[in-house]
């Protein structure tokens, strides 16, 4: 919520030229050496999910009672040490990026796809919808996400799905603020009216010709928002109505460990540090991204 | 610095007497070496109590404090033994069920009225209104009671029913005075007025209660002047304020942290057994477990050892029967369900479900809950069994309980009377289902039968005799796997002088005191 | 102006009343039995049944949803299942500490973030930006009770400059206001720092410093005073986010706030204490927005300007 004011002060104008573009953004992002270090954080996070089966060869959920609260670096069977039920952290870890970064993209999808509709609605359409839209919109930002969150998830029950959904409803006003704004001040350009005029319908106005034009702030608020959601749902850990275990979750991992904080840091340490990294690099892509898209940055 | 050094020397020489005599079930004072007492000692524990009204729903924190406010009728000593508080002593006539209790004179509430028998019938009689201890009065007839005279207090049970001396002993049954409630109202659970050597002084929501030491208590006066309890909600916070010094008392040291605090420079950790089971229980009237060979199997599929060594290092180890050691009439002699996936396996088949189910396994959320679980999966998972966990949050715990939602949970629970005829009697007694905490829903028409007569049996002897015997019926039909008996952990500074630990939780801090420390 | 601060307080209405009825609904579907949370084990059917009736926990949705809405109209917010008093002295129990937790927070995090950005803008690509930058992104980027669990360590039990626990004294304030303030400096830091970027480069700076005028004039008349206006907007967004939202710094701090008490009701169902609160949080977040609204309007004269030609397009 806190970044769309910059992100929908961009202005988002020429897109004419489409080829070209891509490379051009690229060219810009490239440039910046934190969004190179995020982007680079980013692929090996997807890396160990990807290959989680391959890189360890224990099972992330198969406790080991006699060798639990191991310290990293001792043995080289466990690098990363073993948690509460001696279960191989880095396995955890690997398997881990698997949910929690599902976790922070498919919430994020949700609130985008929920945000992009009301607010192409709203815009478009304005009028009584519009201010229908508009306030149910405020009556969720009017209370706290995380109170929200605990709420949905208190009804609907606990588990990945559930917690994703409901950090994917709590963060939906942004998005729909974003592309409201953005549809307001696209909506007499000239180029739309001239496709009115061809006869095209409002759906195909949306899609084809609006949605394109939003779709810069849009791209960076979701990646900003990817680290919020895996962070939201650590919280949702820690107040006890998170993920069901054994799911190797990171913030799952990091509010367990909590326990432990004082004879055995590393069950904290590790997957905070983990977590922090991801969050990190996607504030760094985020704010890269940015800085390709605007082109009011160009030199 | 020097006078530091050897000061907190001799401190941890005297605190580690203590903390051997502690274990060991009391503490003695230790001579010589007390340094000023200060006037005022912090207490702290994980939950803030809803009210201080005796008759509101109680949290465990909320009994100890209102154990140093109010006295009951009658209490426990440390060896569970049943003494009088309030009443100097009692009888029951030949019937069985007339109860004559003489009250002690010239005891005053903390508003100056003067204790008597009006007050205790008051109290009774609120208790029956009050849905959350209502069940605390269930043998008590309510058309019974007499107060012949100030002092004379005549109450009737409904049955000859042994467990009443027990049952006057639980924090629902605190003594108030009449006219406080009448006058206060609503506002009661925030001003309690009591006969005991602390009177309440403030509430800030959220952060602490303090109390003051009433010098008109009956007893011996209370040694430290001021007591202030703190509520501290999150467990590794718990235990950094005790080590900073931030509190001087925890009652409820997670288990992870019973190490450091024992071993602790300027800490000690008093630890004793409390009465509280920790089991997975089997839903027996569910379809899969009406079968007892399945519930049997599912036992021997449980590895106890396994689960405790990793949760719960420092608990006492069950043996089979939910009846914690030191219970009168504990059967240490079953046989039980030694870890033997293979048995389990066979005993599956026996029953024609070789192939496996699945179990909707309920807790409420939380660290230890969760560790359990996740070996409890993977040890069913040998035996075919596909456990899926559902981590619930305590108001949606006890619905699901109350309906039997689930196929097997895990809980705990505390034989707070410390009669283990009363505790396997809620635990397993068919009439309690929907009641207490008969979690397992085992109705056993002969178990039922031998349960009713331990009630109304008030030989304490033969009532051993059938407890003993009772235990056997009961873990035939398997309803529960027991794991293991939790302890109440302790923490405190090491100038404390004076803690005594009681298996009740309800300790008397009158008698506590602690040094000024050195900054 | 006036016309249409009293135009957002009548908007006010319908937005209170769709968060009572989404909270009420919420609360309504959630399964758990207040009566089950109160009583746990050992009560009897009939004893359940006697708190139902006096929890007035029977009948149906629209039922108790219409007699909710009715005694709030008449000021009534209910009485606390739980602790039974009544949710307004609950909130004046609690409301004050996480007020002044946010305040503190939203200081810290301000004064931080105003100064990190704005160097970070005016010596952009510079060691201090890089360094300072980073250091505002971690803090963002740590989830905020390992945060606090690792500050109490330190800074209670090992170096023992502060009390672990309570917010009585303001030696206490300062670590759970360090946290919550932490977080939200990224944000600031961030937001002024691309909106500095922005005003750094316009005609007008490059006009003032033509004129000679001294850098540090320049950047804090002419450049901050007008990169403000959408810090402001974050700033609002901010605190009204933390009401409410610090739930996990207070428990960790032992912080007597609304959000812990609202987490708390939330779990032993004592509804009236859930719909009191977030109500109570929402009507403040609403406030604190149309406040940040008005400030905007006085900041940035174009703005000030739309209010005066007949409203603002909303």
């Amino acid at each position: 919520m806190t970044q769309n004011n910059a992100a929908a002060s961009a202005p988002v104008q020429e897109t004419y030229k489409k080829r070209g573009q891509g490379k051009e953004i690229w060219r810009r992002f490239r440039r910046s050496k934190s969004a190179m270090l995020g982007l680079f954080i980013l692929l090996t996070l997807i890396f160990m999910a990807v290959f989680a089966g391959v890189l360890t060869p224990y099972d992330p959920t198969e406790p080991d009672v006699p060798i639990r609260l191991m310290k990293p670096f001792v043995d080289s069977a466990h690098i990363l040490g073993t948690d509460e039920l001696g279960r191989d952290i880095f396995t955890r870890l690997c398997f881990g990026a698997r949910i929690s970064l599902a976790v922070g993209l498919i919430a994020v999808s949700i609130s985008l796809i929920g945000g992009i509709t009301l607010g192409s609605l709203a815009g478009y359409y304005g009028g009584t919808l519009d201010n229908v839209i508009m306030r149910f919109i405020d009556i969720l930002m009017a209370i706290p996400s995380i109170l929200l969150n605990i709420s949905i998830v208190a009804a609907m029950g606990q588990g990945l799905q559930n917690v994703m959904i409901a950090i994917g409803i709590s963060s939906m006003p942004g998005y729909c603020r974003i592309m409201r704004a953005s549809i307001l001040s696209l909506k007499d350009q000239e180029f739309i009216e001239a496709s009115r005029a061809a006869g095209a319908s409002d759906f195909h106005i949306i899609v084809h010709h609006i949605i394109p034009n939003c779709l810069a702030p849009l791209i960076v608020q979701a990646t900003l928002r990817v680290g919020g959601s895996i962070l939201a749902c650590a919280s949702l850990s820690f107040i006890g109505v998170g993920i069901v275990p054994p799911t190797p979750e990171w913030g799952a991992m990091l509010s367990t460990g909590r326990d432990f904080l004082r004879d055995a840091p590393h069950l904290t340490t590790i997957p905070g540090i983990t977590i922090m990294l991801a969050v990190l690099c996607m504030n760094f892509i985020g704010d890269g991204l940015r800085d390709a898209l605007d082109p009011k940055l160009k030199n | 610095m020097k006078k530091y050094l050897h000061k907190i020397a001799a401190v941890a020489l005297a605190a580690g007497m203590l903390l051997a005599t502690a274990c060991g079930g009391g503490s003695e004072e230790p001579s010589g070496t007390a340094g000023e007492p200060r006037d005022e000692f912090k207490v702290a524990a994980n939950r803030e109590p809803v009210s201080l009204d005796p008759t509101d729903v109680t949290v465990t924190y909320a009994s100890l404090i209102e154990a140093q406010i109010y006295n009951k009728l009658l209490k426990f000593d440390k060896e569970l033994n049943v003494v009088g508080d309030l009443a100097e002593s009692w009888e029951v006539a030949d019937d069985g069920v007339t109860w004559t209790f003489h009250l002690r004179q010239g005891v005053k509430f903390h508003n100056g009225e003067e204790l008597t028998s009006k007050d205790v019938l008051f109290s009774f009689l609120r208790i029956y209104d009050a849905p959350a201890v209502a069940i605390s009065v269930a043998y008590i007839d309510k058309e019974g009671f007499e107060t012949p005279d100030d002092y004379t207090f005549v109450l009737k049970t409904t049955v000859p029913y042994a467990f009443l001396e027990a049952e006057l002993c639980s924090g629902n049954m605190c003594i108030m005075n009449e006219k406080a409630v009448t006058e206060l109202g609503a506002d009661y659970g925030r001003n309690p007025v009591g006969t005991g050597p602390y009177k309440f002084v403030s509430w800030a929501a959220g952060d602490n209660i303090t109390v003051e030491r009433f010098d008109d208590y009956f007893g011996e006066p209370a040694i430290t002047k001021t007591i202030i309890f703190k509520m501290i909600p999150e467990n590794s916070s718990r235990t950094v304020n005790l080590e900073s010094g931030d509190v001087d008392l925890v009652i409820d040291i997670q288990e992870s942290d019973v190490d450091r605090i024992a071993d602790g420079e300027d800490t000690l950790l008093v630890t004793g057994s409390t009465g509280s089971v920790r089991y997975i229980g089997l839903n027996c009237r569910h379809e899969m477990f009406l079968d007892k060979r399945v519930r049997q199997a599912m036992c021997y599929a449980t590895n106890i050892d396994e689960i405790r060594g990793a949760v719960y290092p420092h608990a006492t180890p069950a043996q089979v029967t939910p009846v914690p050691p030191g219970f009168v009439g504990r059967n240490e002699g079953l046989a039980g369900y030694p870890y033997d996936p293979e048995k389990a396996k066979e005993l599956l088949k026996e029953a024609g479900v070789e192939d496996g189910f699945t179990v909707q396994y309920i807790y409420l959320a939380g660290a230890a809950n969760d560790q359990t679980a996740q070996l409890l999966q993977k040890q069913w998972e040998k035996v075919g069994v596909t456990l899926v966990l559902n981590p619930m949050e305590s108001g949606a715990l006890s619905t699901a309980m109350n309906k039997a939602e689930q196929d097997a949970c895990c809980a705990g629970s505390n034989m707070s009377s410390f009669e283990a005829g009363k505790g396997l009697y809620d635990f397993f007694y068919s009439g309690s289902i929907g009641n207490t905490s008969n979690r397992t829903y085992l109705d056993d028409p002969e178990v039922d039968k031998l349960l009713e007569a331990i009630s109304t049996e008030t030989d304490a002897d033969k009532r051993a005799q059938m407890v003993y015997d009772v235990q056997e019926l009961i873990m035939e039909d398997a309803p529960m796997a027991v794991i293991c008996h939790t302890n109440a952990y302790v923490g405190m500074r090491k100038t404390v002088h004076g803690f005594e630990f009681l298996p009740t939780g309800l300790y008397d801090l009158s008698k506590v005191w602690f040094e000024v420390e050195p900054e | 102006m006036l016309k249409y601060i009293g135009k957002r307080l009548l908007m006010l209405i319908p937005v209170l009343l769709g968060v009572t009825v989404i909270v009420f609904t919420l609360m309504y579907i959630t399964p758990g039995d207040p009566v089950d949370a109160l009583l746990g084990d050992a009560a009897t059917v009939e004893a359940r049944e006697m708190l139902r009736e006096q929890l007035g926990l029977n009948g149906g949705y629209f039922e108790r949803l219409f007699r909710y809405i009715g005694n709030l109209l008449h000021g009534d917010m209910g009485i606390s299942y739980a602790t039974k008093q009544p949710v307004f002295t609950r909130l004046l129990e609690t409301f004050p500490n996480t007020f002044k937790l946010a305040l503190l927070g939203v200081t810290f995090s301000v004064v931080f973030g105003l100064i990190v950005g704005t160097i970070s803008a005016v010596k952009q690509y510079s060691i201090f930006d890089y360094v300072f930058t980073f250091i505002c992104m971690i803090g963002n980027a740590m989830s905020s009770f390992w945060l606090g669990l690792l500050l109490l360590l330190t800074f209670c039990l090992k170096l023992k400059w502060f009390p672990a626990s309570g917010f009585s004294s303001p030696r206490h304030w300062v670590l759970p206001a360090f946290t919550v303030g932490f977080h939200s400096a990224a944000n600031i830091a961030r937001m002024t720092r691309s909106s500095m970027l922005e005003v750094i480069r316009a005609d007008y700076i490059t006009t003032a410093r033509a004129k000679g005028q001294k850098e540090l004039a320049i950047v804090i008349r002419h450049a901050l005073k007008n990169a403000l206006i959408p810090v402001v907007t974050t700033i609002g967004m901010q605190f009204g986010a933390l009401i409410g939202g610090s739930v996990l710094v207070e428990s960790i701090f032992v912080v007597p706030g609304v959000g812990k008490m609202m987490v708390d009701s939330i779990k032993s169902r004592d509804y009236p204490v859930v719909q009191g609160g977030v109500l109570a949080i929402a009507f403040f977040f609403c406030i604190v927005n149309l406040i940040v609204d008005v400030l905007y309007a006085y900041i940035d004269p174009r703005i000030k300007a739309q209010y005066k030609s007949g409203g603002r397009q909303q």
